[in-house]
């Protein structure tokens, strides 16, 4: 039988990755537990808040609506070739709401959110500020975690509805403006064919994606070593886990949802 | 206030604010009946096969969005549609509904078309009257048998035809082509005397008419003839003549008696009517290709047969045409 005390002693790439998981799982359940207790930092998650969601705002507008335009060049092209250029705003509709809209969001926050949570909390690590507020008898995960986690969970759905918005006029500038297509049938189809559960379910995705996000972020960052390199490697590594688990979780959620 | 000392408080409202404006937006725009749809009236139906109709397909009259389905289940192995039905759209009680398809996609649909009874179907009620949709599979195996029989009949009346029958046809068709080139040269070569000809046969109806009108008026001999009862007593002298002559051919004398009274020539006729009528009797009977091609009915009726099966196949596949061009968008995109 495998001991597990000596396996937890080695370092082995499966049994880091296994950690890992488990220390980011964690992480999120205590950031939960945390978060119903007293006393509740509001203003911290506030200016989480505007940190994550408020600030990439400019960057989810920018991709949005350029991702709703490219849809609509593309798909116009393809559906042209058999006279159903009418169907190109409900495919620009129904990808945006149901997928791009969710996950370019997310990880357009990853890269400019994500890297930063990790970062700060890197840099707080290695200069030693995480164990002065041990020190100082304030609970780290509840004071740093928990409004980061929370902040994700809420203003992730709220980007995602202004992306998919933005996608979908995007696209109608393209689609009506400049390749003519004709304005009732792109508007009518758009409605007939998406529903509001393709809304909806792509806004509890963009939520999950939020959660996985920022708990890798905050893993990452807590748990850096190794001075100001460490805190580069952090970055770095947080970023590609949270954007892989984001496009892993991506087709799980979808899988179970649609 | 400068603009960037505002509170993250106020700033992170304003986003969420305009984001819960989009998401309402969004929803009111799309839910298109959506939440008004539960203020209708439902009416349910059974149908044999309900392959492609799902909750929130759209039921039509006309065209016109009057309501949808509500939901579909099965019941005593046919499938039971409840529909919701716009307040105020009356529909009579002997309505028909149909299965339609409707655009590229093959999205189905529910058609009503309205009946002219003056009972309204009350709420929970069910349309009795359902028009069956085809069944593309059973469409194309018959297609298929009758494109299998039609090729038959088109072997079969290629058997009838050796390369005898091929090479006179041919030849009475090269032969009518002559006849054609040739009666086309004698009219063009006679043109002119054919136009006289009708410009004569004009001026002599003009002269006809004028004698007409002059015998009418009792003017000329021939006036006189017709006016004059002289005339007639002259006729009657004549056909007392005329009488002892037929008298004479009677009894056979001289040519004229010989050819009335001689059986000969009568009998020769006769046998050549005859022989005309063995011939005709072959044919009858069906003898030989000209008699087989007049008789042999079973051509006539394979091929009627197989018109009729392939204009349902055609049906058929006009309806499949949203399929086919569905095909096309897959094959395109993958």
């Amino acid at each position: 039988m495998i001991n597990l005390f000596s396996l937890d002693r080695i370092y082995h790439p499966a049994t880091s990755v296994l950690r890992q998981l488990g220390g980011m799982a964690l992480m999120f359940f205590s950031s939960i537990f945390y978060a119903f207790r007293r006393p509740w930092k509001l203003n911290y998650i506030f200016k989480q808040m505007e940190f994550i969601g408020v600030k990439s705002l400019g960057v989810v507008l920018i991709t949005g609506t350029f991702t709703g335009m490219v849809l609509a060049i593309q798909t116009y092209y393809g559906f042209r070739k058999f006279g159903a250029e009418g169907l190109v705003g409900a495919t620009v509709a129904l990808s945006m709401t149901r997928e791009l809209g969710p996950v370019l969001t997310s990880l357009m926050v990853t890269g400019r959110a994500g890297s930063a949570i990790a970062a700060e909390l890197g840099t707080m690590r290695v200069t030693e500020q995480i164990d002065a507020l041990i020190v100082m008898a304030l609970n780290p995960i509840k004071y740093l975690v928990t409004p980061r986690v929370i902040a994700s969970f809420f203003m992730l759905p709220v980007l995602t509805i202004i992306s998919d918005f933005v996608g979908i006029v995007g696209g109608w500038l393209v689609g009506v403006k400049l390749l003519g297509i004709n304005e009732g049938a792109f508007i009518n189809k758009m409605i007939k064919y998406v529903d509001l559960e393709d809304i909806y379910d792509g806004l509890i995705k963009s939520a999950c994606f939020g959660i996985i996000l920022s708990v890798v972020a905050c893993y990452k960052g807590f748990y850096t070593a190794g001075g100001a390199e460490g805190v580069g490697r952090s970055t770095t590594e947080s970023v590609v886990i949270a954007s892989v688990s984001i496009l892993v979780a991506d087709y799980i959620l979808t899988s179970l949802m649609f | 206030m400068k603009i960037n000392r505002l509170s993250p408080e106020l700033k992170v409202g304003i986003v969420v604010l305009i984001g819960f404006i989009i998401l309402f937006y969004m929803s009111f725009k799309i839910s298109k009946f959506g939440i008004l749809s539960e203020k209708g009236y439902e009416l349910q139906v059974y149908l044999e096969n309900a392959n492609g109709i799902d909750p929130k397909s759209p039921v039509l009259i006309a065209g016109v969005e009057i309501g949808r389905v509500k939901k579909v289940k099965l019941d005593n192995f046919k499938a039971l549609v409840t529909l919701i039905i716009k307040e105020g759209v009356q529909i009579p009680s002997d309505s028909t509904i149909a299965i339609k398809t409707q655009g590229v996609l093959g999205d189905k649909y529910l058609e009503i078309i309205p009946g002219n009874d003056k009972k309204i179907l009350a709420k929970g009620e069910m349309i009795k009257n359902v028009k069956a949709a085809p069944d593309f599979d059973e469409m194309f195996s018959e297609v298929s048998t009758a494109a299998k029989k039609f090729g038959n009949t088109i072997g079969e009346f290629q058997g009838l035809l050796g390369d005898k029958e091929k090479t006179s046809i041919k030849k009475s068709i090269e032969n009518i082509q002559t006849i054609t080139v040739e009666f086309k040269d004698i009219i063009k070569e006679n043109k002119q005397s054919i136009n006289s000809m009708i410009t004569n046969a004009d001026d002599t109806l003009k002269g006809l008419k004028k004698i007409v009108n002059d015998v009418e008026a009792g003017k000329g001999s021939l006036g006189m003839l017709v006016k004059d009862d002289r005339l007639y007593m002259d006729a009657k002298e004549t056909m007392g003549a005329l009488k002892s002559i037929s008298k004479d051919i009677e009894e056979g004398k001289g040519l004229l008696g010989k050819l009335v009274k001689d059986d000969s020539l009568y009998n020769d006729a006769k046998d050549t009517v005859k022989n005309l009528k063995d011939l005709t009797d072959g044919i009858k009977k069906g003898d030989g290709t000209l008699g087989k091609l007049a008789k042999d009915e079973s051509l006539y009726i394979e091929t009627e047969k197989a018109m009729k099966k392939l204009q349902k196949g055609a049906d058929g596949l006009s309806e499949m045409t949203p399929i086919s061009i569905l095909g096309t968008i897959f094959s395109f995109i993958f």
